[in-house]
């Protein structure tokens, strides 16, 4: 179910798409039971196993669901063998329970406290997509009656920018809407960028929707600070240099067609010509050079200091 | 750069009809109300500045890129300043679009500019309907078209409509543009608008159509989100339609309605909506200050100021959406603010001045310190050091405010004391008034300085010390409406009360339970209907029940009865299934009464009844679910008014089947429909399970063979 809400674009972004997934495992196992003769340890392991190679089919994990993913089987195989069957279903439930609430939910509410600080009076901010925690921080400000206006800045074909214009606007922040192709117009009276993150890597590399790192260089030129906003569990720490790798890559349907614009149908029936191939990347990857900060729960820390995040991390993991 | 395209399209179209008749259209530069006063006491609504250019240029710079090449301007109250105005623009020699003046001094509504159109014959072929206050981009191709299109295969299509949808203020029924929520019933498959309603009864929540409307048409959809442009394409009966109708005023409110009532004619009007087009009339004082915003922010693009430059100034747009004029002659002071305004040309405004969402015209003075707030401010006015408005504010020509004078909300000033009501219509008063005060205004300019100069003198002035001019005593009718027209945004209590007393009358409702909640827009007539349904059913089978025995007794001719059956269902609005329902019954009930000893001598009794009316009854059974109807009329006879059929049923429900009235198909799918209903229910079905199995099983031994 939750896996064709992705391949349709339902549950999209980062965390709701983490969410939605944990949510699945956790429904998956209350309704568990262990087959005689088998640990459960062992059994349910596999199971989730091929829950996720499922999801994987429908759409390719993200690295935060990877993460998420790795903190459960963890879990499991930590599990005392000496638990019933309805003890360890319930604290397994309970872990998610947990997982999602701390490092989800109370993570963006501390990564909304830490970058509100960062919004002064009269600020321009520029965001990029549609991220659930620049929104968070945007709508916070607002509430505190900061006085700033707000860029959304889009770009075809997923246009999520839309999504979140519709939510600021009907909440009554000022906004200017336009596509990444005005970017470098509109940067000029910009003064804070404030960016969301599918993941961030330990050499600081910021992993995200396609079109951002192009944003955060054009920012970087004209001396505009870029604060990327992400939560601790998608810190990965993998080092990439390039957004080839390991990308995703979406429907070059997407790309050719123009919605409510039949007239544009330039690339109609050219899937099969061969010398043509439609490129539909969904991430890539920004150098942390053009990152000027990076706010997670943990704080406000520059991209260079990404590895320490990490490391802490995964020890507390552990702990867990 | 869609322009080009467009022009080259229109031109091979029109290339390929054999007559060519130029596209004409008829502005009319009078709006015929009131709701722009007092500043239309001294000029024309049409030549009032919109983002410092007078309206009308905006209309007639729509109408020559839409390709209309004759316009006519139709000019009634200020006609002279309209005249005047269009002979100094460019406007009189454009090649390829010419337009010409008529003018009319005792003209009072739209209806009697038509007329005096029509009289003057010279249009010709369809034309375009405006006002002089509209603004839109939209391409009229498309909808010309359309008209075109209908208007051959059906002369009564003498009119489109343009409207575009828009969402309305659930709490205060008021659209974007301030004007009413309106109520439009559209055939949406035909386009053809059926109801039109602007003042709609918000009170009971109901909205009340003709049975007609609901009887005559297959599929009708019910819209209140739609917008109407007052954009008309018309065909040339229009006029003919306005002299022979002389009572006709209004457009919308005695010609359309008019035209939907009246079906002796039978004219049609259809609906064309745009979707990405933009298209509004300025109405009142919010839609100004609304297309004002929407030229702004370009939405009607390429009607916006720094394309569409008239005069010698060249205006450019600068970043965040600030349009800047050179050559302007309007001084700025310091530390001034200016906030979502549009200031007119040789202003001076002083130091430390705030203003918001204002519009100030040509050859304002803001003094040091002012403040305003959503406000008009004319020509000439001066407003002395410290002064302010408030929201709502209409400041007209050349009045001062006097120093450290804050003006009230919503007031209304002007130099020209307010005109005493003479008469209730509206429209009437508004032109006996302003031709009134043409008169005066025209003769010189110098009386009005002389007034000026004397009410100087008057130091009890209502706008404070050296103030001049009168604020308008507000009227009561008025009272209610004046937020809602108002340049100013509406005020968040207003809107509470709004939803409010929605809120109230809701509960009122739910209270007293007797009509739908307000929203919910059930025609009303539907509920009737079926109320009426369960009274008549009686009736209606006592006299299908009657019909048939007296043509029992009377030896009446099958076809005979045939016809005074259909002319029952007629007048009782059934349909066939209930025909034969009460038919059947009656046969039934009448072969139970017959008298009988025995089950089988009643059987005989049946069979003889249904061989003589069965072609009666059968023509009421071509569809299966009449079929069904009888069965289950049947049932409940069985049950409940003659037991006597019980153990014959499955007897007769055979027999009926070798005579032909009731089909196989109608058996089984009884059987079906029965399958979910209680064990009581599924007594007859049981008892004619021979039956079912039997014909379940017949076709299959006639593959077989």
């Amino acid at each position: 179910m939750v896996g064709l809400q992705y391949l349709s674009g339902d549950i999209s972004g980062g965390n709701a798409r983490c969410i939605a997934m944990l949510q699945a495992f956790q429904d998956a196992i209350r309704d568990y039971t262990v087959p005689s003769e088998k640990t459960l340890v062992r059994d349910l392991t596999a199971k989730i196993s091929s829950y996720v190679s499922f999801l994987i089919e429908c759409r390719p994990l993200s690295i935060s669901m990877g993460n998420a993913i790795r903190f459960l089987k963890s879990q499991i195989a930590k599990l005392p063998l000496t638990l019933s069957e309805s003890e360890s279903k319930s604290s397994l439930q309970s872990d998610i329970e947990n997982f999602i609430y701390e490092k989800i939910i109370l993570a963006d509410k501390a990564i909304v406290e830490h970058a509100v600080t960062k919004i002064r009076d009269g600020d321009v901010l520029l965001t990029y997509g549609s991220s659930s925690a620049v929104e968070m921080i945007l709508l916070h400000a607002y509430e505190l009656g900061k006085q700033f206006r707000v860029v959304v800045v889009d770009s075809r074909p997923r246009l999520r920018g839309k999504l979140l214009l519709r939510r600021l606007v009907e909440k009554g922040l000022s906004c200017t809407y336009t596509h990444i192709n005005a970017v470098s117009y509109i940067m000029q009276e910009v003064t804070r960028v404030f960016l969301g993150a599918s993941s961030v890597l330990s050499n600081g590399t910021v992993y995200s929707g396609v079109g951002t790192a192009c944003v955060a260089m054009v920012a970087h030129s004209f001396h505009v600070p870029v604060i990327v906003c992400c939560e601790a569990f998608k810190f990965h720490e993998r080092v990439q240099l390039d957004s080839i790798c390991s990308n995703e890559l979406g429907d070059p349907d997407a790309i050719s067609k123009v919605s409510g614009r039949e007239d544009v149908n330039d690339l109609d029936a050219w899937a099969n010509t061969e010398n043509l191939q439609l490129l539909n990347l969904i991430y890539d990857a920004t150098p942390s050079d053009y990152v000027s900060m990076i706010v997670t729960d943990y704080g406000m820390i520059p991209p260079t200091s990404v590895p320490v995040v990490v490391r802490k991390y995964s020890r507390e993991q552990v702990w867990i | 750069m869609g322009a080009p395209k467009k022009s080259s399209a229109r031109v091979s179209e029109d290339h390929d009809e054999l007559v060519r008749v130029p596209l004409q259209a008829i502005l009319i530069a009078d709006s015929f109300t009131t709701k722009f006063r007092p500043i239309t006491l001294e000029r024309p609504k049409v030549l009032l500045p919109l983002v410092n250019a007078p309206m009308i240029n905006y209309t007639l710079t729509w109408l020559e890129s839409a390709g209309v090449e004759e316009v006519f301007v139709f000019c009634c109250a200020h006609s002279k300043q309209v005249i005047n105005y269009l002979e100094k623009s460019e406007w009189f020699n454009q090649p390829n679009f010419t337009v010409t003046t008529i003018e009319s001094q005792n003209s009072v509504s739209a209806g009697d500019a038509l007329r005096v159109i029509y009289e003057r014959n010279v249009i010709h072929g369809d034309f375009v309907l405006v006002s002089g206050d509209t603004v839109s981009n939209m391409s009229l191709t498309q909808a010309l078209l359309e008209h075109k299109e209908r208007k051959k295969k059906d002369s009564n299509a003498v009119m489109t409509m343009v409207i575009k949808r828009s969402k309305t203020n659930p709490a205060i029924h008021q659209s974007r543009l301030g004007t009413d929520e309106i109520f439009m019933a559209i055939d949406p498959d035909t386009k053809q608008l059926l109801y039109y309603e602007d003042k709609a009864d918000y009170s009971k929540g109901t909205l009340h159509l003709e049975n007609s409307l609901l009887a005559d048409n297959p599929s009708l959809s019910l819209h209140h989100d739609k917008q109407d442009c007052y954009i008309d394409i018309c065909s040339p009966e229009v006029l003919s339609l306005f002299t022979d109708n002389f009572d006709y005023q209004h457009l919308r409110r005695h010609f359309v309605k008019g035209l939907l009532v009246d079906d002796i004619m039978g004219y049609k009007i259809f609906v064309h909506e745009i979707c990405s087009d933009y298209a509004a009339r300025i109405d009142n004082f919010r839609s100004y200050d609304t297309v004002s915003k929407d030229i702004i922010h370009r939405w009607t693009y390429p009607l916006v100021p720094d394309v569409m430059n008239f005069g010698n100034t060249t205006t450019k747009l600068e970043r965040q959406g600030i349009y800047r004029a050179s050559g302007f002659g309007t001084k700025i002071g310091n530390n001034t603010k200016i906030l979502n305004s549009v200031v007119g040309e040789g202003c001076k405004i002083g130091s430390n001045v705030h203003i918001e969402g204002c519009y100030i015209w040509d050859n304002v003075t803001i003094e040091d310190g002012c403040k305003l707030r959503y406000g008009i401010v004319c020509d000439g006015v001066t407003m002395k050091s410290g002064s302010a408005l408030e929201p709502g504010v209409v400041l007209s020509f050349k009045v001062v405010v006097g120093k450290e004078f804050v003006v009230p909300t919503y007031s209304q000033v002007s130099l020209l004391q307010q005109p005493i009501e003479e008469d209730s219509d509206e429209e009437l008063e508004y032109a006996d008034s302003t031709s009134a005060i043409t008169s005066t205004l025209d003769k010189s300019d110098g009386e009005s300085d002389s007034e000026l100069s004397d009410t100087h003198f008057n130091p009890a002035s209502e706008l404070g010390f050296g103030g001049v001019g009168y604020i308008w005593p507000k009227c009561e009718g008025g009272h209610e409406e004046e937020w809602r027209h108002s340049v100013a945004p509406i005020t968040e209590d207003k809107i509470l009360e709004a939803v409010k007393a929605l809120e109230d009358e809701l509960e009122l409702i739910l209270d007293g339970n007797t009509l739908p909640p307000s929203g919910e827009l059930k025609p009303n007539s539907i509920d009737s209907d079926e109320d009426d349904n369960d009274d008549l059913r009686d009736d209606f089978d006592k006299e299908v029940e009657e019909t048939f025995l007296r043509a029992v007794h009377e030896n009446i001719q099958e076809n005979h009865l045939t016809l005074e059956v259909n002319s029952l269902k007629l007048s009782y609005n059934k349909i066939a299934a209930d025909c034969a329902g009460a038919l059947f019954y009656a046969m039934m009930k009448y072969a139970v009464d017959m008298p009988h000893s025995s089950a089988e001598r009643l059987t005989q009794n049946v069979q003889a009844v249904l061989a003589k009316w069965k072609k009666v009854l059968t023509s009421y059974l071509n569809d299966m679910d009449e079929q069904i109807e009888v069965i289950l009329k049947f049932e409940e006879m069985c049950l409940e008014s003659a037991k006597e059929y019980a153990p014959l049923f499955a007897q007769i429900l055979h027999y009926m089947y070798n005579e032909d009235i009731i089909e196989e198909d109608a058996i089984l799918s009884w059987e079906d429909e029965k399958k979910e209903a209680d064990e009581s229910d599924k007594v007859f079905v049981k008892q004619a399970q021979t039956f079912i199995q039997w014909l379940k099983e017949a076709p299959e031994e006639d593959e077989e063979e």
